[in-house]
């Protein structure tokens, strides 16, 4: 055989090109399997050096409890994300579950089943609307949910003129503040929210799915998916999971407020890109979302601990997401 | 007269309280001759509004309502809303100016950028009052003052009553680089000035948010084991503060507090009887621009910068202010406004 024309049989052996490609598999084994936790580690290690309080248990549960809105936010987004798709009202929904406990609970513990059963399949409803307007009516998926989020936002000023009523009961708080035997209650939660999550996109057909209708629509297709069921079934979960954080972030603040989730959208997407899931589509990590929340929490903790003042504090988020997302770009190869 | 005997009744109560707010700051006195303005009622007065989109403005609209109604239709309302968009009321402003409105009621959405429409909305004999928030210009007729620079220094002047000159304090300042927080948070380090023993733990902006506010103060609440009080500008944003410091268990440590006349934050004081200084963000103002741009419009004298009247509001005298029955959001409305025109007023 020519080698001339067929360069590509031929090895060029150099000892630092050589280092190099191990290095980028050994890079690329650590992200695929969870840089963001090591990412986390590094970061709690520089924790420990600028503040003596950093691991003291209320700060960990703390940390740990402040996570549980913006992951559960960040994991209803990855499972759009994992389809292609993008979802900008979660926000505006997250607010309005709020709401909706707020004017419905009446103080009355009976009720409070009910109540979040009630917010969390508003917040299904308004995934098969965004779902709906995406795949049967064509729009794109960043406008048709920046137009809900302005529906839902308006909507919520109707109802509540930016006052909603608040007859939270007691009982209602602890599913924020209270404990599962030595557990805090937000521990518990984003655990039980991880293992749900997972097991939607691990175990399931359906996790299968999304992210074969993310990864290339058309071969999803014709392997016989049924990609509009599939996209509006990521639009749902997003809306069931928004919700569900509006359920425990008014058992957090302790009242409902209309504006709560304002700008969780773009931290919640941040979140899952930290996490690992492309905003193409069709590849994602549930648990690197989880630890993409977590850490924006540990960074805004430990810039307050630090003593950094709040421009800071914007710095260094944007330099952490620029990083973090760097460390994918660099690894990964470009195509997918 | 209902306003004197609430302010007699305050100024009494809080003096029994033994904290004496400090004088007012210096304004002008000057007065307007406005027989230019003159003319034959029904009158129709524009407003140009900042936004809706917090409760505090819901309430100031629903006082101009309500102001409108007591002249009972010798003045008609032209109302536009900015969204918080600068670019948009410029535009509006020169929409009531092109409808010849009578009067022009402004809250402005940029201390700066809102001057030319001022200029020209004179220039067309249209009488400008600025409603609340302030301007860097002064080619309108009236400002409707509710004096928020004066806030920080009432909430810092009772900090420092309370700590007897001594202790550490955090500060929660609203929006950080927002006229009201640049503002008082430059009120509260003057005030501090005078007092070496008071330090500043942090300062920090909780965006009016509660949420916001309880995420900070229970950080804060690790860094720092003595806390002695919280001075935050923002009642809104102090129930979440409360709320990190009550699930601490250092609601005691706490000598005194600060916040605004937000119901949510009056209700806690009142409930759990904690020491603070509420300084009102008068919300009738909205109501008082109204009369004072009839008056304008009657060819009456006004004054340049009309001091809107508010109580001094400690725990000595909370009682008077907070309402249990009311939503947090509302905002107190010296008990005038009435049911039927009260957005938080559930029939």
């Amino acid at each position: 055989m020519d080698v001339l024309s067929q360069p590509e049989s031929i090895e060029v052996v150099h000892p630092v090109g050589l280092l190099r490609t191990e290095w980028r598999r050994l890079a690329k084994l650590i992200v695929d399997r969870g840089g963001i936790f090591v990412v986390i580690a590094l970061v709690c290690v520089l924790g420990t050096m600028l503040s003596s309080e950093f691991l003291r248990r209320d700060n960990i549960d703390t940390i740990i409890t402040q996570t549980v809105p913006l992951a559960l936010v960040a994991l209803g987004q990855t499972f759009v994300i994992f389809t292609g798709e993008i979802d900008l009202s979660v926000g505006a929904l997250l607010s309005l579950a709020s709401v909706i406990i707020g004017e419905t609970m009446g103080g009355s513990n009976v009720r409070m089943v009910p109540v979040v059963l009630l917010a969390l399949l508003f917040g299904a409803a308004v995934g098969v609307a965004n779902g709906l307007l995406v795949t049967a009516i064509g729009i794109p998926s960043f406008i048709a949910t920046l137009a809900m989020m302005l529906v839902l936002e308006g909507a919520n000023l109707v109802w509540t003129n930016a006052g909603p009523a608040s007859n939270l009961t007691s009982d209602f708080r602890l599913l924020s503040e209270g404990h599962v035997g030595p557990l805090p209650a937000g521990v518990v939660t984003l655990v039980g929210a991880l293992l749900v999550a997972y097991w939607l996109a691990v175990r399931t057909p359906l996790g299968r799915k999304l992210l074969a209708v993310g990864s290339n629509r058309r071969a999803a297709e014709i392997s016989g998916v049924h990609v509009r069921r599939v996209v509006i079934a990521g639009f749902v979960l997003s809306g069931i999971f928004a919700a569900a954080a509006g359920v425990f972030f008014t058992a957090y603040v302790g009242e409902s407020q209309s504006f709560v989730g304002k700008g969780m959208e773009l931290n919640a997407i941040a979140a899952a890109v930290l996490g690992g899931t492309s905003l193409f589509g069709g590849r994602g990590s549930i648990a690197g979302s989880v630890g993409g929340a977590l850490l924006l929490t540990i960074v805004y903790d430990l810039l307050i601990l630090g003593g950094f003042s709040p421009p800071y504090q914007q710095i260094a988020t944007g330099l952490i997401l620029i990083a973090g997302t760097l460390m994918y770009v660099r690894v990964r190869p470009s195509t997918q | 007269m209902l306003v004197v005997a609430a302010l007699a009744v305050t100024s009494a109560a809080v003096a029994a309280g033994g904290f004496v707010p400090p004088p007012l700051l210096p304004h002008s006195k000057a007065t307007v001759n406005t027989s230019k303005y003159k003319k034959s009622p029904p009158f129709v007065v524009g407003y140009a509004d900042a936004s809706q989109s917090n409760s505090w403005r819901i309430m100031a609209k629903a006082e101009v309502d309500y102001g409108v109604s007591e002249f009972h239709g010798k003045v008609k309302l032209a109302y536009t809303n900015a969204n918080d968009s600068t670019a948009k009321q410029i535009s509006d402003v020169e929409d009531l100016i092109s409808r010849h409105v009578d009067a022009i009621i402004l809250a402005a959405t940029d201390v700066n950028a809102l001057c030319p429409s001022i200029a020209k909305a004179e220039a067309a004999g249209i009488p400008v009052l600025i409603l609340e928030r302030a301007v860097n210009c002064n080619n309108y007729t009236e400002f409707i003052d509710d004096q928020d620079d004066y806030n920080g220094y009432l909430q810092m002047a009772y900090v420092a009553w309370k700590l007897h000159g001594h202790g550490n304090v955090v500060e929660f300042g609203g929006q950080e680089g927002n006229g009201a927080t640049v503002q008082a948070l430059g009120a509260y380090a003057k005030v501090l000035k005078k007092y070496p023993g008071i330090h500043v733990l942090a300062t920090e902006y909780a965006n009016y948010d509660p949420a916001k506010g309880k995420e900070e103060m229970q950080a804060l609440l690790v860094k720092y084991p003595k806390i002695d009080a919280v001075a935050s500008i923002s009642g809104n944003q102090g129930i979440g503060i409360f709320d990190a410091v009550k699930a601490a268990g250092r609601v005691n440590q706490i000598k005194a507090w600060t916040g605004d006349d937000a119901n949510g934050w009056m209700k806690i004081v009142a409930k759990y009887h904690i020491p603070s200084v509420i300084a009102p963000i008068p919300t009738y103002a909205g109501r008082y621009a109204v009369e004072q741009a009839v008056r304008i419009l009657e060819g009456k004298t006004v004054k340049r910068d009309f001091l809107v009247p508010k109580p001094t509001i400690t725990e000595a005298n909370i009682a008077h202010f907070a309402r249990l029955n009311r939503p947090d959001e509302w905002w107190y409305s010296q008990n005038r406004l009435p049911c039927k025109f009260d957005p938080y007023c559930k029939h």
